[in-house]
């Protein structure tokens, strides 16, 4: 201490007036961390908050909830974003009003309208996870809420609202403890298919108390045997069918699933499947590329940790991080457990590599959820956020790591090598300290930087407004498919600027229980045109567009030689008039 | 449009003409020269008073910073601020943990089993600061810097884990994990050169440790010595057959070097035995509470209070906590262990027996706990169950020698059926040929009426171990014996023991 004190004082003082000389020298806002995110929840007009339905009782499906989406339901280039919500549960006192799910529609600024009623997708079951997709191919994303209880399908009307289709398509997938959900294209006939994670047989009836170390916890999965997933397939006529077995997708009993994936991860252009299980080995569907799967977690590498260890997976991503041309995964987990990152060698299997790469410090005291790869200072390298918090709400006296609420972690990419722990110095977005769940990356205000939003269990959501400093260039993409799905699911996309060289996969359904990232976004360091853009449509043919320049958003149709510059202003909102009427009404309350 | 990047929080770069915002040239390198000065005074200032406190003389006697961060609790009493609030084991662990701290308050090994005991009843914060405070005042006991380091581990402070655990390690800590721990937190900071060299130290002494041979390849795979990586996983599977980790291990291997039939095979044994692992650790993990296992807990707790009496030279108190233990957890085996030592020393064999008897119930397999029963029973006059023991423990390990060594000793001490102690003796030599049974077969021979074959055996026995001065004394007296013996034939035998 004294050694400390001494040392600390002269280096203090020397620091402080160096900082005042340097305060008149320096430009004012100069930056200290290339990546800086801002807590802009106040001025978002986001009121919602996250219930568990907590009452006591320490139900293990009030751990797990929620997920959350971000999508641009209303096409207006603006991102929305959909909130997951639990609900009321047995036992517990009736809440005067049903919390339910919420949709929030992005007015551009970072200023969002609450839409939920007039949407209809204010659906107030037990929500855990959700994924989005255009099932239909409307042009209009759908909904997929997996619950805890029946699920649900909203299919878009493309005016602004949903209807509840699910019993018509035949997805609501019986009363299952539900996880994360995605679509993808199975056999490439250009229809989405949905794949259903579920995690544990959980039940009221068969439901006791948890009671370690005299303290009445939640209990982890290991307590309850697994719960099956199920693949759907969809018939083209707005029905799917459950092909589950038929697919081969046959699992050894241990299956508690969580979050999920989709992503070709061989690049030979059929979608494989990762799903996470929670203390379980997880799960690696590899597709045949004709919808017929087998399970090689264990061959491919991606079944446990380095040490053959199987983790309490949560949230997973999927990116080429280190820009050698295949696609790279990267799973959270457990307290006082590395997450997972698994790097793809490009020849049929993985390396677990966290432990050389990933400093651990701000991951491994705390039970990771969400997660995303996100190029926040648009250098050409995917960087790292991951949500944090804990379980269990009553053991902060026993420990002071052990906190229901935590920071969660930025962490910078050093050009694919390592990762850089930037969490304390990324700004007042990562100050606040709550127990996130989900997170979903997409650039909210279409300024070429990703921003971030946080679903806090028990809390209002975060909002984090990506300001990090630089003149780095970007590109924001979209795609269109005609023949293959409609918003590209599972395309590839290649990007090349100069030197970088970077590959992204369109997915529905990932990070923790949630979805985002349909638009596409690439970091492209100093680079003002992008030398080549090449997209391996799903299941179909190959497009290369060049000389695109950059800070743009592109939107590429399938079969259409020219690139589409899209607006990167909010577009007057005057498409759906009866929406406008309606948020006129809703404004004064 | 709205997707420029901003710079200078959307400001354009300052000139002199906004309003004086920014000051010029000049006076900005002002600022800067006034504030080295001030810097430059400050320091002299501090470093002249440093001198004068003398404190260069002391930096290399301060330790870890955070010890002087006391907590409040570790000398002060805690159970009855709990009482109500936590459950009845707890509550009495809590009792233990202060009756240790008010029964030896300058104890350093009473503290640290205080802050043991804290930090799983009550608080991890309270456990660590009472350890840490045992480092303070005792910088050469190593327990404590290995709990600290598990628990600075746990938190993620990986540099704070290889500050403790090294030292642990350098004050020789008996415990093999504390290299495992410091190797794992060495790898988890991406020092896996590092983490080769702390196991390989480890495994000089521990050959036969699956735990460092499995982070040593993990390690070795890490630096890309592929060829060590796999002779170590295979020596893992050699001692523990069902290590799927190793097995996963050793496909990955294979995998990496394209020997994919090879990393088949081993991936559909690692699979097979994983499933078996998960099994198992779900079972054990399928419980709503942890009652079992807390009052192990507790009793350990009991067991190692109890060795603080007998350090501090209180068996009977000591007695008393294993006694206790072994109320609170009828499958605590070491508070068994203990008393049956204590009755042994107290030479109340009868009571030994009875808990060697349930030691041999909770450990069927253990030969060593049918023989030490055996004996007990033995020392406490009751031969025909000492028989039992002896039997049972040859019927066990028909190929091991305690069991036979027992009943020949039992034949020695009632004199009955001598000539089968002989032939078992002759079939303990066969098995094990160590100077102890060779001297056990004279004895044998000598209660048999054989003085010539116990002398052969004896000098075996002496031969076998030449330094034994019991041996060289047996054989003495043997040979006055015999000689005497052989002298006056038909005269009355002595015994040369």
């Amino acid at each position: 201490m004294r050694l400390f004190r001494f040392l600390f004082l002269p280096a203090a003082a020397g620091v402080a007036c160096t900082a005042l000389g340097l305060y008149w020298w320096a430009p004012r806002g100069s930056p200290k961390s290339p990546i800086v995110l801002e807590d802009v929840t106040a001025s978002s007009g986001i009121q919602w908050i996250h219930t568990d339905g907590s009452c006591g009782h320490r139900y293990i499906v009030e751990t797990v909830t929620a997920g959350l989406a971000t999508f641009d339901y209303d096409g207006d280039g603006f991102i929305d974003i959909y909130f997951v919500n639990g609900a009321w549960l047995r036992g517990c006192p009736q809440p005067p009003s049903h919390p339910p799910n919420a949709l929030y529609r992005n007015q551009g600024k970072f200023n969002f309208q609450d839409v939920t009623f007039f949407a209809n997708v204010g659906d107030i079951g037990y929500g855990l996870g959700v994924a989005v997709g255009d099932y239909n191919n409307d042009g209009f994303p759908d909904l997929y809420i997996n619950n805890f209880g029946p699920n649900l399908l909203f299919r878009n009307n493309g005016d602004g609202t949903f209807v509840d289709v699910t019993q018509i398509a035949g997805v609501d997938a019986g009363d299952l403890v539900g996880a994360g959900a995605s679509f993808l294209d199975i056999d490439g006939d250009g229809d989405l298919d949905l794949y259903v994670a579920n995690y544990v047989d959980f039940s009221f009836e068969t439901y006791r108390p948890h009671i370690i170390e005299g303290r009445h916890i939640y209990p982890g999965p290991m307590i309850y045997d697994g719960v099956p997933d199920i693949l759907y397939r969809n018939e083209g006529d707005g029905t799917f069918r459950d092909i589950t077995a038929e697919a081969g997708i046959i699992e050894d009993g241990v299956g508690t699933g969580m979050g999920m994936i989709c992503a070709d991860y061989d690049n030979d252009g059929d979608t494989d499947i990762f799903v996470l299980n929670d203390v379980a080995h997880n799960y690696f569907w590899e597709n045949n590329g004709r919808g017929q799967f087998s399970e090689v977690g264990l061959p491919r590498g991606v079944a446990f940790d380095a040490q053959g260890r199987y983790l309490a997976s949560m949230g997973v991503d999927c990116a080429d991080f280190d820009n050698d041309g295949w696609l790279d995964f990267f799973h959270t987990a457990y307290s006082e457990q590395m997450p997972a990152l698994y790097r793809n060698t490009g020849k049929g299997f993985f390396e677990e590599i966290a432990s050389q790469l990933v400093p651990g410090t701000s991951l491994f005291p705390h039970i990771n959820w969400g997660c995303n790869f996100v190029d926040f200072d648009n250098d050409g390298w995917v960087d790292l956020f991951v949500a944090n918090g804990n379980t269990q709400d009553n053991l902060e006296d026993l420990a002071a790591h052990i906190t229901y609420r935590a920071q969660n972690t930025i962490l910078r990419n050093i050009q694919g090598q390592r990762f850089e722990e930037l969490t304390s110095v990324a700004g007042s977005g990562l100050r606040p300290i709550e127990s996130s769940r989900g997170s979903a990356a997409d650039d909210l205000d279409q300024d070429g930087r990703v921003d971030i939003v946080v679903l806090n269990a028990r809390s209002r959501p975060s909002i984090l407004r990506n300001v990090s400093p630089g003149h780095n260039n970007w590109i924001l993409v979209t795609l269109v498919g005609t023949r293959s799905n409609r918003e590209g699911i599972g395309s590839h996309v290649t990007v090349v600027a100069g030197e970088l060289r970077q590959l992204r996969e369109v997915h529905s359904g990932r990070s923790y229980q949630g979805h985002c990232g349909t638009q596409l976004h690439f970091g492209v360091a100093h680079h003002r045109k992008i030398d080549r853009l090449e997209v391996r449509w799903h299941g179909g043919s190959t497009q290369i567009w060049e000389n695109l320049p950059a800070r743009k958003w592109w939107i590429l149709i399938e079969g259409a030689p020219e690139a589409v510059a899209g607006p990167v202003t909010p577009p007057p909102h005057d498409a759906w008039p009866q929406l406008k009427e309606w948020l006129a009404r809703a404004l004064p309350r | 449009m709205s997707g420029a990047v901003e710079t200078n929080g959307g400001k354009t770069p300052a000139t002199s003409s906004e309003g004086g915002k920014v000051l010029s040239a000049s006076n900005r390198l002002r600022g800067l020269i006034i504030a080295l000065l001030v810097l430059m005074l400050i320091t002299a200032g501090e470093y002249l008073y440093m001198w004068q406190v003398g404190f260069f003389r002391q930096i290399e006697t301060e330790a870890e910073p955070e010890l002087s961060q006391g907590h409040p609790d570790v000398y002060r009493p805690v159970a009855d601020r709990y009482r109500g609030k936590v459950n009845p084991i707890q509550q009495e662990a809590l009792a233990l943990a202060d009756l240790v701290i008010a029964k030896w308050p300058e104890s350093v090994p009473a503290l640290f089993i205080r802050g043991l005991i804290l930090n799983k009843f009550l608080s991890r914060d309270l456990g660590v600061a009472c350890l840490l405070e045992c480092i303070r005042r005792a910088p050469h006991f190593a327990e404590p810097y290995y709990w600290v380091g598990l628990d600075r581990f746990k938190r993620g402070e990986y540099e704070k884990t290889i500050n403790f655990l090294r030292q642990a390690v350098a004050l020789n800590i008996p415990l093999a994990d504390a290299r495992v721990v410091l190797a794992e937190a060495l790898g988890l900071l991406g020092r896996h050169n590092e983490a080769v060299l702390v196991l390989r130290e480890q495994l000089e002494q521990m050959p036969d440790h699956p735990g460092t041979r499995f982070y040593l390849a993990h390690n070795l795979e890490r630096v890309g010595q592929f060829t060590e990586a796999e002779h170590h996983y295979r020596q893992v599977i050699r001692l523990q057959p069902d290590n799927y980790q190793a097995w996963h291990g050793l496909a990955m291997l294979a995998q990496r070097l394209g020997r994919k039939a090879e990393a088949e095979e081993y991936f559909a044994i690692c699979r097979k035995l994983q499933t078996t692992f998960h099994a198992g650790h779900q079972e054990a993990r399928r419980r709503y509470d942890d009652h079992e296992s807390l009052s192990t807990s507790l009793a350990t707790a009991y067991t190692d209070v109890g060795k603080l009496f007998i350090e501090q030279g209180e068996p009977d108190e000591a007695a008393k906590m294993w006694l206790r233990a072994a109320e609170i957890d009828k499958e605590h085996r070491e508070c068994r262990l203990f008393l049956a030592d204590y009755y042994a020393f107290r030479r109340e064999w009868a009571k030994a027996a009875q808990v060697l008897e349930e030691l041999c119930q909770l450990e069927p397999n253990q030969v060593k706990h049918r023989v030490n029963t055996g004996a007990a029973w033995m020392a406490a006059g009751d031969y025909s169950k000492a028989r039992a023991f002896f039997e049972a423990a040859c019927d066990l390990a028909p190929n091991r020698a305690d069991g036979y060594v027992g009943l020949v000793e039992l034949t020695l001490v009632t004199g009955k059926d001598v000539n089968t102690a002989v032939d078992l003796a002759q079939r303990i030599v066969k098995l094990e040929p160590t100077a102890d049974h060779y001297f056990l077969l004279a004895r044998a021979y000598w209660a048999a009426g054989d003085p010539e074959q116990a002398l052969q055996a004896a000098e075996r026995a002496a031969v076998l171990d030449p330094g034994s001065r019991q041996y060289k004394e047996f054989l003495t007296r043997l040979k006055t014996v015999a000689a005497k013996h052989l002298g006056s034939e038909g005269g009355e035998s002595s015994s040369p023991e």
